[in-house]
This record gives C-alpha cells, sequence and structure tokens, in this order.
C-alpha cells in the first residue's frame, strides 16, 4: 500500500461529494431557470449530469484500485476483500456487500443520465433539462445514502493486515455478473420514469415520447431478464438443492418489476399503434420504477426475512423507506392531479382485435404482479396484525402463478396473428388449424406418457405446442405471401427478408419463442424431477432415473483461497463423471457447496456431496430433465431483444426523408 | 383521475404502512414454541468426555448457547459470553452446546477465544438440536429453576440482549 492509493481514496470521498453538490445543482437547475427567468440557466442539469456521470465513473475506478491495490485501510475492502482473492474476485468485491452495490446502483444510473443527455441534446432538447432534473432528484437521493450513511470510502485505521474477504457464495462468476445486470435493469426503468415524471409536469404530449420510452424499457427489462436468469442459474449450481427460483423475497423483488416491465413494453406498442392507453402506460411506468425501489429497499433493509441475509442497518432501512416515501408521493401525486391532460385519443372497435389482446396480456402481468406482491408483503401483513410468524411458500405461488403463465402462454399463441381494429375469429382460427392439431397430437401424447397424472404437464404441452407451431406457420404463411409478390426471390432469401424488413414483429416472436422454450425447460424440471438421497461407500452404486451412479470415493485439494473436498460419482452406462464440491474458505471459515452436473440438451444429473458419517458419505443425487432449455430460453430472449432493437437505425436510414436528404448533404 | 385515486391513495397507504411497519420488526425474530415448555432433557457426554445431562437444573437457572466453531456469527456474540459468564455467573449457569462439530476444532475454538461456559455438551450429530428445533447457529435458550424456557434468542446475543434476558428470570421468580 503506497501514499498514491491512501490519497486515492481521500479523492474518491471528495469526489462523492462534489457528485452529491452537482446533482443537487443538477435536480434544481430547470426550477430556478424558471424562477429566475434566465433560461439558459436550465443547461445546468444538462452539463450536470455530464459531470456527474463522470464523476462516478472516476470514483468507481478509485474503488476498484483500492480492491486491486488490497487497500484494507478502506473499511470496505477489508470488509470484502483478501489479499489471497483471485484479481478477478477483487474487481467484483465491489458490489459484494451493501456500501459498493449501492455505489454501483449510483454509478450505472450517472452513467444512463449520460447517456440520456447524449441522446437527448438532438433529439428532445427542450424537455432534456427537466428530464434530468428528475433522474437528478433520484440520484441525489441515492448519493445521499451513499455519502452519509453507507459510504464505500470509509477509512479503517490502523489499517489491518489481511481482508475479512469476498463472502465465498459471491465467488462465483454467474454471482459477479448477476448484481450488475439487475442493477442495469432496476435503473434502466428510471428513464422512462424521468419520461413520465417530465411529461406530467411540463404537459408534453405522451405520443411524442412513448416511442422512445420503449427502447429504454426493452434495455431496462432484457437486462433484469439476464439478472433474473443468471441469479437462477447460480442458485442451480452452487446452492446445491437441485432447484433454481424459490420465491424467495429478494428474487420476488426482482420479478415484480419484471412483470410490470413486460406489461409495459407491450401497452407502448397499443399505445404507438392505437393511441389508447395513455394514461395506463404512464402508471405503469411508475409502478414499474416504484417496484425496482421497493426491490432496492426489501433488499437492503433487510425487513423480510430472506436468504440474502445482507447486515441490516435500521438507519439505511428508515432513509431508503423515506426516500421511496418522497418518490411514490411526489409521482402518483403528480399522476393523479396532472394525469387527465393524457387521455386516450382513440377506443375499441372491436373485442377482438389485436388491441383486446394486448389489453388481456396487461391484465394476466399486472394481476401476477400484485399476486406476487402480495404474498411478498403478506407475512408482515399477519406479523402487524397477529402475534403469528408465517412465511409463503412455493406451493402458494405454484397454486396462483402457474395458471396465469399458462394462460399468458395460450395468450402468446394466437394473438400475434390477430390484426389491429376488429378480426374474424374464423380467419384466425382457420390460420392456427396445423397448431390445434399439433397441440391435440403432442397433449395426448403426454396424456399417453403420464397415464393422465399429471394434468399441469398435459395442459402446458399443449399449449407450448400451440404457441411453437402457430408462430412457425404464420412465419411460413408471411414467407410465402413474400414469393407470390417477389416471384423472383429463392425460398432462402425470401425467409431470410421477411425477417429483415419487420425486424421489431419478429424480434417479439423470437422473445416468444425463447419464454416457449423456458416454459418447456419449467415444465420439465419442475414436474419430473428425481431424487434420492443416499449414504455411500466407496464402490456404492445408485440408480436414479436410469442412471447408475458408481461412488469412487473423494479427493482433496487446496486451490487459490479455499480447501475443497470432491466427491467422484462415475455414470456406469455412459462413463461420465460427477464431481461434486464441497469449499472451505478459511478466512470467513464458511462452508460451501459446488453441485456435480453433467448435462445434455434433455436432462441434467446432479449430485451433491454432504457430510461424511462414519465411512459412508451423504449423497444427493437428482436427475432434473429439460433444466438446459431454460437458460437456452433466456439466450435466445436476449437474441431477440437484440434483433428487435435493430430496427430503428435501419428504419432512419430508409424511410426518414429529412434524415436521408441530410446524409446526402453531408456525403 | 378520481376512479384511479380511489384505489391508488389506500394502496399506497397501506404499503407504505406496511414497510414502516416492517423496519421496526427485527425478520429474525423465530417464536419458538419451545417457549413456556419444559427443556427437554438430554443425556450424553460433555467436550471432556464426561457423562453430562443438558438441561438439568442444578442450582441456577440455565443460560444455554448452541454454538459451533463453524459459525461465523458465533464469534460475534462470544465476546458477550465471556462479558457475561464474569458478571453472570453467581446467578446462572451458562451451558455451551457445541453443535455439529469436530471435539478438536470445538476444543481449539474454547482455548483460543476463552471459555465462557462450566461444561459444552457435545453434540456433534445434532441431536440435541433436534430436540430444540434449531435453526441456525448460534441460538441461545434461558431456562428458569423449574426447567422451562422463557426466552430464547435467535441468532448473535449482544450485551444487553443478555443482561435483559437474564433479568427475566429474576421477574420470573416475583
Amino acid at each position: 500500500m503506497n501514499s498514491v492509493s491512501q490519497n486515492l481514496v481521500e479523492l474518491g470521498h471528495f469526489i462523492m461529494a462534489l457528485a452529491f453538490a452537482i446533482s443537487l445543482l443538477q435536480a434544481f437547475a430547470p426550477m430556478l431557470a424558471r424562477k429566475t427567468g434566465v433560461v439558459r440557466l436550465a443547461q445546468v442539469s444538462v452539463q450536470g449530469a455530464f459531470i456527474v456521470g463522470g464523476l462516478l465513473t472516476l470514483g468507481g475506478a478509485i474503488m476498484i484500485h483500492a480492491f486491486v491495490s488490497e487497500n484494507f485501510s478502506v473499511l470496505y475492502v477489508a470488509q470484502n476483500s483478501n489479499s489471497q482473492l483471485p484479481i478477478f474476485y477483487q474487481v467484483a468485491a465491489l458490489w459484494g456487500g451493501h456500501e459498493g452495490s449501492l455505489y454501483l446502483w449510483a454509478w450505472i444510473m450517472g452513467l444512463y443520465t449520460m447517456y440520456l443527455a447524449w441522446q437527448g441534446r438532438s433529439r428532445f432538447p427542450q424537455r432534456l433539462p427537466v428530464l434530468l432534473a428528475v433522474q437528478g432528484f433520484l440520484m441525489l437521493g441515492f448519493l445521499g445514502l451513499i455519502l452519509f450513511l453507507s459510504n464505500p470510502f470509509d477509512r479503517l485505521l490502523p489499517a489491518p493486515v489481511d481482508g475479512r474477504d469476498l463472502n465465498p457464495l459471491l465467488q462465483d462468476p454467474g454471482m459477479v455478473i448477476h448484481p450488475p445486470m439487475l442493477y442495469l435493469g432496476y435503473v434502466g426503468f428510471s428513464v422512462p420514469f424521468a419520461f413520465a415524471i417530465t411529461a406530467l409536469v411540463t404537459r408534453w404530449d405522451s405520443e411524442l415520447w412513448v416511442g422512445l420510452i420503449r427502447r429504454w424499457a426493452l434495455v431496462a427489462w432484457v437486462f433484469l431478464t439476464i439478472g433474473i436468469m443468471l441469479g437462477g442459474w447460480w442458485a442451480y449450481y452452487e446452492l446445491g438443492w437441485g432447484g433454481y427460483w424459490a420465491w424467495d423475497p429478494v428474487e420476488n423483488a426482482s420479478f415484480m418489476p419484471w412483470l410490470l416491465g413486460t406489461a409495459l413494453i407491450h401497452s407502448i406498442t397499443v399505445q404507438e399503434h392505437r393511441r389508447m392507453l395513455h394514461t395506463w402506460n404512464i402508471f405503469l411506468v411508475i409502478s414499474t420504477f416504484a417496484l425496482s425501489l421497493l426491490g432496492t429497499f426489501l433488499v437492503r433493509s433487510g425487513v423480510l426475512s430472506s436468504v440474502h441475509a445482507f447486515a441490516v442497518d435500521p438507519g439505511r432501512g428508515l432513509y431508503i423507506l423515506i426516500f421511496m416515501t418522497v418518490v411514490l408521493v411526489i409521482s402518483f401525486g403528480l399522476f393523479l392531479y396532472y394525469g387527465r391532460q393524457h387521455q386516450a385519443r382513440e377506443s375499441f372497435v372491436s373485442g377482438f382485435s389485436r388491441e383486446s389482446f394486448y389489453i388481456f396480456n396487461n391484465v394476466f402481468f399486472t394481476v401476477a404482479c400484485a399476486c406476487v406482491l402480495l404474498a411478498t408483503l403478506y407475512p408482515l401483513a399477519t406479523e402487524a396484525l397477529t402475534p403469528m410468524k408465517i412465511t409463503v411458500g412455493a406451493p402458494y405461488f405454484n397454486a396462483v402463478m402457474v395458471p396465469i403463465m399458462l394462460l399468458i402462454v395460450l395468450l402468446m399463441a394466437f394473438a400475434p396473428l390477430v390484426p389491429w381494429r376488429k378480426a374474424n375469429p374464423q380467419k384466425v382460427i382457420t390460420k392456427m388449424k396445423f397448431a390445434f392439431a399439433a397441440a391435440f397430437i403432442a397433449g395426448a401424447y403426454m396424456a399417453w406418457y403420464t397415464s393422465f397424472s399429471q394434468w399441469t404437464a398435459i395442459i402446458a404441452t399443449f399449449l407450448v405446442t400451440l404457441l411453437l407451431v402457430s408462430m412457425l406457420t404464420d412465419y411460413v404463411q408471411a414467407v410465402l405471401r413474400r414469393r407470390k409478390s417477389f416471384a423472383s426471390e429463392n425460398v432462402v432469401v425470401s425467409a431470410q427478408r421477411t425477417l429483415l424488413r419487420n425486424r421489431r414483429f419478429y424480434g417479439g416472436m423470437i422473445v416468444h419463442f425463447g419464454i416457449a422454450v423456458i416454459a418447456i425447460g419449467l415444465t420439465g424440471s419442475g414436474l419430473f424431477r428425481s431424487e434420492s438421497a443416499v449414504l455411500m461407500k466407496p464402490g456404492d452404486q445408485v440408480e436414479i432415473g436410469g442412471h447408475v451412479l458408481r461412488f469412487d470415493g473423494t479427493d482433496r485439494f487446496k486451490k487459490d483461497n479455499y480447501f475443497a473436498l470432491q466427491g467422484i460419482l462415475t455414470s456406469v452406462n455412459e462413463g461420465y463423471v460427477l464431481r461434486p464440491e464441497r469449499r472451505k474458505y478459511p478466512v470467513q471459515e464458511m462452508p460451501t457447496t459446488e453441485a456435480g452436473i453433467h448435462s445434455n440438451l434433455f436432462r441434467d444429473v446432479y449430485a451433491v456431496i454432504g457430510e461424511k458419517v462414519k465411512d459412508s458419505w451423504g449423497i444427493h443425487v437428482y436427475v432434473n430433465p429439460l433444466v438446459q432449455f431454460i437458460w437456452l430460453g433466456g439466450f435466445i430472449i436476449v437474441v431477440g431483444v437484440m434483433f428487435s432493437l435493430t430496427q430503428r437505425i435501419r428504419l432512419r436510414q430508409s424511410t426518414s426523408v429529412s434524415d436521408s436528404a441530410a446524409a446526402s448533404a453531408k456525403a | 383521475m378520481k376512479q384511479w385515486a380511489y384505489v391508488l391513495v389506500p394502496a399506497l397507504l397501506l404499503l407504505l404502512a406496511l414497510l414502516s411497519f416492517g423496519l421496526t420488526n427485527d425478520p429474525r425474530y423465530i417464536p419458538s414454541p419451545l417457549i413456556g415448555k419444559p427443556f427437554p432433557q438430554l443425556s450424553g457426554i460433555d467436550l471432556n468426555g464426561n457423562k453430562v445431562i443438558l438441561g438439568k437444573v442444578k442450582d441456577r437457572p440455565l443460560v444455554i448457547n448452541v454454538w459451533a466453531s463453524w459459525c461465523a456469527a458465533c464469534r460475534t456474540e462470544h465476546r458477550s459470553f465471556l462479558r457475561g459468564a464474569q458478571k453472570y455467573s453467581r446467578q446462572v449457569e451458562f451451558v455451551g452446546v457445541n453443535y455439529k462439530d469436530e471435539l478438536l476444532n470445538g476444543k481449539r475454538w474454547l482455548s483460543t477465544l476463552g471459555d465462557p461456559y462450566e461444561w459444552s455438551f457435545f453434540d456433534n450429530k445434532g441431536r440435541a438440536g433436534l430436540e430444540l428445533g434449531v435453526y441456525g447457529v448460534p441460538e441461545t435458550f434461558f431456562v428458569n429453576q423449574q426447567g422451562v424456557i422463557i426466552h430464547k434468542i435467535t441468532g448473535p446475543v449482544t450485551d444487553a440482549s443478555l443482561a435483559d434476558a437474564i433479568a427475566m428470570f429474576s421477574k420470573g421468580s416475583k
């Protein structure tokens, strides 16, 4: 540790204070401009946004430098790092604890705001200062929390010789990327929120900006999706209970904004195409961000007991609660006061139309979100009113969410085939006849396979097949239509161009396809899992779901900063080897498990090694069918969103006259 | 917008009221069904191999602390027990339950960090833990002179929570 590193940390601390002061300016500049009549003053918000983003980046770099240079005179570094920690995790330890996570939140928000400022200078310069002032208020709230109650730059003097190490559970690649992805999602929804508030305050016609927030919402949504998927993936191979989702309050905290965000990206489309749902969209935007804040509050205050047992600090909890109260009261207050200016311009023509099915989508997702919210807060309510302590577990969620999810799959199967305004049900059914035929066959096969014992599986098979085949037939029909008008093209070119000429629609369809793939994975692994817990001596065999595994003893070794005990299980029929691991991280004296998994597309063979009892070991083996489909589906969703996002750039090049004129003028 | 207000305002108030209640509430507090019930007596050995009965009251009420050398939170509460043992050893008997641990690790832990317990029950199979419904280490049970559990602390104790709980013994006897 040298003096440069020491002084850098003080510089970081100073930068935080400076960023706080500048976001104060950023937040109030437009108001000052209005009060004083000096219009130029409003531009301070724009400059402030760039400066705060830059300052936070510098502060983040200083923090990472403190971790990498092992500067244990910084309390946060001493608590979350260690000289034995591999450098990859030393960097990631920045968000391994409370203070750093909040810092990462603010940092990401600073970067988003900076991008918004850059984007807005040409596209919506008049409203930009107000937009950035809203962001400035939010930033102020978070920077205040960081600066006064959870400062990662706080010192610990005299410095300890070594640090307490990063929580071993977090020393995993999945866990390293999970928090930033979630935050990119949570914070991403702050931009649509800023648009909504700006629109309410400045009477900005939402038809002018709803198209702009669609992309922001989509980007936030896809990051949130990635974050949630990574969390599940990590839980699956690290926690060693064979599952990936436990309906834990903190998981729910990320799932609720995801559900409403999904409703939002659909309802925006209705407003764009049919000039409806203006008020509802503003409500969804505010609520989605409110749920992101609620998520942060639930995770960071320790109000609910959860597997994510973070250090509980009542001061911070109180701060976030007050901050959240202020944000919610002001934003919903503005919504109630000014909302009537944002009314739908058109109304329904028919109950059987694309827009009415979008409404169903919104109803289902909003209800799903309300159910999750209710169950997440239910323990608090019973505790407030009765002396009972209860937790709401998986049975409730499965009973409530599975039917809603199945309805959503049904909706996905035919809603995209239904035209806008008014549709002929007969035509839609005819379009779907192949899909129905295939779905009946698949459902019947499932019924035979489970001998009518698993109704959920039969229905899910029916619906997922319906969805997949109807998407495929719709695409094929679109290609054939194109072939009729462009007879000279060969089939491959037609197929490509059909996709590329309507990226937004087919991007959405790819996302739906990803959801269908996930649904297959959830059905398979949720309903057809087999497991067995046995005590095994070396040489013993265990049979599970047709797989015979032989226990070949254990292996011990030391790696990086941990000691590992590995069990060796060899598959007798297929020859692969499973190496479930238990690790001990000496600094925190904490044991962790690593499941041994052999995957192929159709099943995971999953083993966990437990305690030694006399001369045998407790071994827990699972066969999880189709789990890989879940991760594959997540990947497809990301591809779909990216494909959809490529649309606008294309449109601007081809359809906008003024743009192409400007481009040719430059050329 | 009126219909919106009828739904939104109560929902928002309810949410904020619940959350502020939640903040004053300790999520780690888990009421034990054992409170008010006699402590289940268990025979076994202590860390030195002597035959003992856990939960048998001799002359003073018992403070029974479930700990393990692998448990990080036990380390944080250990100092409170060391101080408590000095202060209250006349009023109460401090007994440890060494839960799911290796004998040597447990002994080494006590010799390096100090031993606040008069003796520690050796529970390497977690049998006592099962009988007591231990959720996670550390947990501390307060057993009065009649052998009845009057209080339980889940998670690490502090000087204050230990003093409060011990004060409950004298209140109960009056």
